[in-house]
């Protein structure tokens, strides 16, 4: 039987970038899956996604949990989720139907790696007010830059 | 290389109806993931239910943490549920809205252990009202899960349009 799961693209920045970018994302897929371990220059620090260049038309809620502070909500567009002060954050992004004619859903789990006052915790879901079909992703960490060895590797699933 | 993401099933709604099932589901997986993408034939808000080998009874405990809107979040624990419950994560008929789902089903083809399941569940509706949903849900049964069955908790059908897709992932 084939396999479900193909790997579009990977990307390994060898040098600091600002934004990355997966572009001409054949629609040949159901569902996109993108695996993110990343770092900012900045420190601590949200991320945001975008899609076909475009940051309009998007809006989000997160569920943030930073212990022992009690978990909290909150809306905020395009948000995926945060940077720590150390060491690599991770990221989990699945976007269901990106080529269908509806509006875009998805889903983030996120933690902010840091490994010196404890990781947080991050669960985020987004929606993107759009019906064409998601031909490119555009990851950015709030204009700081993304650092070396940050890496980011594109999955498309399949159900056909 | 061996396969080890593999599509089991998928059904994808041309009209509304009651429920989706997956039957006769292979025991030839380690894991099984099911990714859905959902809405209600109904006007009010919904949840989604799945009973395991189609199951009603109170099998079903869990532990939740979910959140809408701004604010603190909700958690808590409950036992003997009749369904794996999403919790209103749920689009409703006559929006654009759609709810997206991932349930992760440990182990499940053995005969010896009680079943876990992990699920992420959200909706980000146009006009408001979003919710983000984390649960792990305990099954009280060891026999293996051979069948799932979805439909909405409160009676209407699931839309046109509603999509699942049963995946196997194998660590052999």
């Amino acid at each position: 039987m084939a396999t479900a799961i193909t790997l579009i693209e990977a990307k390994t920045l060898a040098s600091s970038t600002t934004l990355v970018t997966f572009s001409a994302i054949p629609a040949t897929y159901t569902d996109l899956q993108l695996l993110i371990s990343v770092k900012s220059s900045a420190g601590a620090t949200a991320s945001y996604i975008g899609f076909n260049s475009s940051q309009a038309s998007f809006s989000g809620q997160y569920l943030y949990s930073n212990p022992p502070t009690a978990p909290v909500g909150g809306t905020l567009a395009r948000y995926i989720g945060s940077q720590g002060s150390n060491g690599f954050a991770s990221y989990t992004i699945y976007i269901p139907n990106y080529a269908s004619a509806k509006y875009k859903p998805f889903s983030v789990d996120n933690t902010d790696g840091n490994f010196g006052s404890g990781a947080n915790l991050n669960m985020t879901c987004g929606l993107w007010a759009n019906t064409a079909a998601i031909n490119s992703i555009e990851i950015d960490a709030n204009g700081n830059n993304m650092l070396q060895y940050s890496t980011f590797y594109l999955y498309g699933i399949s159900n056909a | 290389m061996a396969s080890t993401y593999e599509k089991i099933q998928t059904s994808t709604l041309s009209s509304s109806t009651p429920s989706v099932t997956f039957t006769s589901i292979s025991g030839a997986y380690t894991d099984l993931v099911l990714v859905g993408s959902a809405q209600s034939a109904g006007a009010s808000r919904d949840s989604l239910g799945i009973a395991v080998n189609g199951s009603g009874s109170g099998i079903y405990s869990r532990t939740y943490l979910e959140s809408s809107g701004s604010g603190a979040a909700s958690s808590g624990r409950q036992s003997s549920q009749i369904r794996i419950v999403s919790d209103y994560i749920m689009g409703t008929t006559g929006t654009a809205d759609f709810g997206t789902y991932i349930w992760n089903f440990m182990n499940y083809s053995n005969a010896t252990t009680k079943k876990t399941v992990l699920f992420r569940g959200n909706n980000t509706q146009v006009a408001g009202g979003w919710n983000v949903s984390s649960m792990v849900y305990l099954v009280d049964i060891t026999a293996a899960i051979t069948s799932l069955t979805v439909a909405t908790m409160n009676g209407p059908n699931l839309n046109t349009g509603t999509t699942f897709t049963l995946y196997g992932i194998k660590a052999a």
